[in-house]
């Protein structure tokens, strides 16, 4: 499964086209960087609220495939700028974290 | 290959350069990518650890063909009781680091994890922690 079949009317692309592509693994919900880091795998999607810029390097370091920021949270245009220049789609939702972890389980997503 | 890194207290604009640089440059070597996921979070949370508790540092890679090795030094106030910072959970982070994301207790005990080697001193006018990973 790739980040391009989750796109649907619940998730709104901040970064555009950015990172469809990736390859998803699972699915890792945390707002505490360093648990993040030590705990989510290769190609995992990211759900969190945790909407700074550190998150990003997060998610490149560990090779995320796609960060999610649920509750309609708002994203700073600088971290969406900052995202698509390191190739790294950030999609956000009014969902909730667990309506989000539904509905990727219900698509597929393990 | 050999590079100096400052690291600015208080800033996260360049935060994580450091990690990332070292990521990209072992990837071009084609290092096995759990060492790379492995150099990439330890140097990251050191790098972070300057940057949220210290008065500003650096970092000092030095990478060769079968070892890297990264010390990063700064100039305080210092750990007061080190086996507690080494302690899962256990937190001194200000608001302003509980505001970017850290503060979760997990930096120093995921750098010793991850780390094939490992050496910290402390005192208030600075810490200098080494770190070391066989490639």
């Amino acid at each position: 499964m790739r980040v391009i079949d989750l796109l649907n009317s619940n998730f709104i692309s901040l970064t555009g086209d950015i990172g469809l592509n990736n390859s998803i693994n699972s699915i890792f919900i945390g707002d505490l960087l360093s648990h993040v880091l030590a705990k989510a795998s290769d190609e995992d999607i990211l759900i969190t609220v945790q909407t700074n810029v550190n998150t990003l390097a997060v998610a490149s370091l560990i090779n995320l495939s796609l960060v999610i920021f649920p509750d309609g949270v708002i994203v700073p245009k600088d971290v969406i700028s900052r995202a698509i220049n390191e190739n790294i789609p950030l999609f956000k939702t009014n969902l909730s974290a667990k309506e989000v972890v539904l509905h990727l389980t219900k698509i597929g997503v393990k | 290959m050999f590079q100096n890194y400052k690291i600015k207290s208080h800033d996260m604009t360049e935060a994580g350069v450091v990690a990332s640089t070292i990521k990209k440059y072992l990837t071009t070597k084609n290092i096995e990518k759990s060492v790379i996921r492995r150099v990439s979070i330890a140097v990251y949370e050191a790098e972070i650890n300057v940057v949220i508790h210290s008065k500003g540092g650096e970092a000092n890679v030095q990478i060769n063909d079968n070892h890297i090795e990264v010390v990063f030094t700064d100039v305080g106030p210092g750990i007061d009781d080190i086996p507690m910072a080494l302690s899962e959970g256990w937190s001194t982070a200000s608001d302003y680091a509980r505001g970017n994301g850290f503060g979760a207790g997990m930096g120093l005990p995921n750098i010793k994890a991850l780390a094939d080697e490992f050496n910290i001193m402390s005192s208030p006018d600075g810490t200098i922690l080494k770190i070391g990973f066989i490639i």
